[in-house]
């Protein structure tokens, strides 16, 4: 099983909301969309009365991948877009990215695979650089 | 690499605006929410000028009870909304959706990964109150 590739988790060495335009930056230079975008503040768990965190979910896609994506299967929806989870953590900011397809060793719906891979690796090498450029750490997730 | 699909396809015998609305109204009868909805085929026409088959995506968020579970682990958090397609072909239209996390799935806690599994059952069993699954061949 692939879990290693399933999750990749990034540290941007700023706070929150200055990360969170960072991130929006990158990405627009890198032809990727912002799909839709939710603030979970208070979904993940913390301690009885403290202030929730501060958290957002992108969605993130590129048009044309997406295209590609479905042409032949429109259950590669069910994988598109990518689902980026950017949390505050003090001075710094975590960015999680979920790659579910990846998790598995089953079957990707036909034509999907590649597109889904160029739009991970597109993702990841963006968020990389921001973690080059702002002096944080990159770290995988733990299996 | 098994053959198994990662995606349920059920079948719905409506077309496409028809059947958006009954997948809609099936998720909200089991208390699942739509918290957003993405129409896929303007996106694509919007930014690509190609015209495509209508398609929509519906994020399907965990009900309240699943969400605090979810909450406990946030790759979990972070893979929920899950994803419902909703793509028309002609007189009738085709759901899909994510197959259940198989157990071995360490990337994810063993309790979200239940929460996750049973959100899915969920949207499945709304499924199966309006369409067809489609079962492939060995």
């Amino acid at each position: 099983m692939n879990t290693v590739s399933a999750i990749q988790c990034y540290v941007i060495g700023m706070r929150f909301e200055p990360a969170l335009k960072r991130i929006r930056q990158a990405l627009a230079k890198r032809q990727l969309s912002i799909a839709g975008e939710y603030d979970i503040a208070g979904n993940l768990a913390q301690d009885t009365g403290e202030k929730p965190t501060p958290a957002r979910l992108l969605l993130v896609d590129s048009p044309l991948l997406l295209f590609e994506a479905l042409a032949l299967d429109r259950a590669a929806g069910v994988f598109i877009p990518l689902h980026v989870l950017v949390s505050a953590g003090g001075d710094r900011t975590q960015v999680t990215c979920i790659e579910p397809a990846a998790a598995f060793e089953v079957r990707l719906p036909p034509g999907s695979a590649q597109p889904l891979e160029e739009l991970r690796n597109c993702l990841a090498s963006t968020l990389q650089s921001l973690t080059s450029d702002f002096g944080a750490r990159r770290q995988k997730g733990s299996i | 690499m098994t053959d198994e699909p990662s995606t349920i396809t059920y079948v719905v015998t409506e077309p496409f605006p028809q059947a958006l609305r009954s997948v809609r109204k099936a998720l909200s009868a089991r208390d699942l929410r739509i918290g957003g909805e993405l129409d896929v085929a303007d996106r694509i026409r919007r930014r690509l000028l190609i015209g495509t088959a209508p398609c929509a995506l519906l994020l399907v968020w965990p009900s309240a009870a699943l969400e605090h579970t979810l909450g406990s682990d946030p790759v979990a958090t972070a893979i929920a909304p899950l994803h419902v397609v909703v793509s028309g072909r002609g007189s009738r239209s085709e759901v899909h959706m994510l197959r259940p996390l198989p157990d071995g799935t360490h990337s994810v806690g063993w309790r979200a990964l239940s929460a996750l599994n049973q959100m899915q059952a969920e949207i499945g069993q709304s499924m199966e109150k309006i369409g067809m699954r489609v079962t492939l061949g060995a």
